[in-house]
């Protein structure tokens, strides 16, 4: 169990607890916070679950594999610390994370 | 030759899907009629043109429309496309959104793209729009004060708000496809469901709360609930799914108990008092009268609502005298109606005849200080 904030574009804050083993993208749906969408399900087909993730969290996070770097060429707005959340499993070690949405999805 | 490839490039031309073929480098070789219709380019303009024209690179989107069209051309996956959709631009510059299909085929050295546009704007739109409304109803229920849950044809609980959670003590994980049963105290249980059974067959959507009775709730601890519930129902694809917004009202039972016990010990005092009492309000509008005052009455007049000088009461059968007494009723009233308490002696004509009374207009105020009520008793001094 890990709690993560997810905080929109406005800067509204959404404090959550997700249960390990469940992707950022899928804790983001389940508490139906606006800004992640998962069209895909989590097949990372989609690019609706781009979410930027500070520097302090890339090393727990991991690096993005090359489906996912391809796939990231089709969200808004990337930046050297785009993710695709659905392509991150949340674990204890990701407790207290913050993970910052982009304007859009779509 | 056959029939197809004798007539293969008017059935390339007159497909009804948007047909564009690139050259490995992007560059339009071929541009059917849907492709024309779709864009507002026709062919002439598109032949030799980049395939960019049509789908430009974004300076918020990183994707480079080649690349693109490599990638998916040796990973024709359809799984991986389904949700995939390119921003492209009409002759006339109006953005839309194209679901892109991609396949690669060679000529000799060359390599050319085989690229199938489909026109999603509409669609996507509506999708989106249907998500934002569906996540703007998530989160009202999410949030609602009452709890709310679903169950589906088999009784299995398939939606839990976070108040259930807090009404019955299941978190959604617990909960989520359980039955229904075990939010209902046993011995009520083949009721219940019959009363889901036979709601589910009538031809009502919706009961709302008072029309149904109260029922009982369990607890995860055992501890029973009683609740009030709206429900409804819906069929989609046939599948049934009856939902329902729960209340607890143990406060509020607890709430009325307290009330109905507090108006009997009102109803106790008041009504056996030996002295006659009426409640005013700050106007001096009869608002109670007790047993002892009415008996003093004539039968059957009617008090509440009149103000207190209006009654029968006053003053004598002489009317210029009775008019006086009315007055100066009325005069003490309104000195009541200040604050002040007024106590007097004065005649009262009852349907015993006329009594003295020692009469008291007590004020009574909130706790800003406001009058809001009067109490005016009369003390019998002396029957005549």
């Amino acid at each position: 169990m890990a709690r993560i904030t997810y905080v929109e574009t406005n800067g509204t804050e959404h404090e959550v607890d997700v249960a390990n083993g469940q992707s950022l993208m899928a804790g983001a749906v389940a508490h139906m916070i606006p800004g992640i969408e998962g069209d895909c399900g989590g097949l990372c087909a989609c690019a609706t679950c781009h979410v930027y993730i500070p520097d302090a969290w890339q090393t727990v996070c991991g690096e993005p594999e090359e489906l996912e770097q391809n796939i990231l060429d089709f969200a808004f707005d990337v930046d050297s610390n785009s993710r695709l959340c659905c392509r991150i499993e949340v674990t204890d070690e990701l407790d207290g994370i913050r993970v910052l949405m982009p304007e859009r999805q779509y | 030759m056959s029939f197809i490839e004798s007539h293969a490039v008017q059935l390339l031309t007159d497909l009804p899907e948007a047909l564009i073929i690139t050259t490995a480098s992007g560059e339009i070789v071929f541009f059917n009629d849907s492709a024309a219709t779709q864009s507002g380019f026709n062919s002439d303009e598109m032949l030799g043109q980049h395939i960019s024209r049509m789908l430009p690179e974004s300076h918020r989107r990183k994707v480079n429309v080649v690349t693109w069209l490599e990638r998916w051309a040796d990973n024709p996956d359809p799984e991986q496309l389904r949700y995939l959709s390119l921003a492209g631009v009409r002759k006339n510059g109006d953005e839309r959104r194209y679901q892109v299909r991609v396949s690669k085929f060679e000529d000799k050295a060359d390599v050319y793209f085989a690229v199938v546009l489909r026109d999603v704007t509409e669609t996507q739109e509506l999708t989106v729009q249907l998500r934002h409304a569906q996540l703007i109803s998530n989160r009202i229920i999410a949030i609602g004060e009452d709890a709310v849950l679903s169950i589906d044809a088999d009784f299995k609980v398939c939606l839990w708000n976070k108040k259930a959670e807090l009404l019955f003590g299941y978190t959604e994980n617990e909960i989520l496809g359980k039955s229904i049963d075990i939010l209902i105290p046993e011995a009520f249980r083949d009721t219940h469901r019959q009363n889901i059974q036979s709601f589910s067959t009538d031809k009502i959507p919706s009961k709302y709360m008072g029309e149904r009775a109260e029922i009982l709730g369990l607890h995860k601890s055992g501890r029973m609930i009683p609740l009030e519930a709206s429900i409804t129902k819906t069929h989609i694809d046939n599948k049934l799914i009856m939902s329902a917004q729960v209340r607890d009202i143990s406060e509020r039972k607890q709430s009325l108990k307290s009330l109905e016990d507090s108006e009997a010990r009102f109803r106790a005092i008041f009504d056996h008092a030996v002295e006659a009492i009426s409640l005013l309000d700050a106007s001096g509008l009869v608002i109670e009268i007790n047993p002892a005052a009415t008996d003093m009455l004539p039968l059957d007049e009617y008090v509440k609502d009149k103000h207190l000088w209006e009654l029968t009461w006053w003053g004598s059968n002489d009317s210029s005298e009775k008019l006086e007494a009315e007055e100066a009723l009325q005069n003490n009233v309104m000195e009541a109606t200040q604050g002040n308490l007024v106590r007097t002696r004065t005649e009262l004509s009852t349907s015993r005849g006329l009594v003295q009374i020692d009469f008291s207009l007590i004020p009574v105020s909130d706790t800003n200080g406001e009058v809001i009520y009067i109490i005016a008793e009369a003390r019998k001094l002396i029957e005549l």
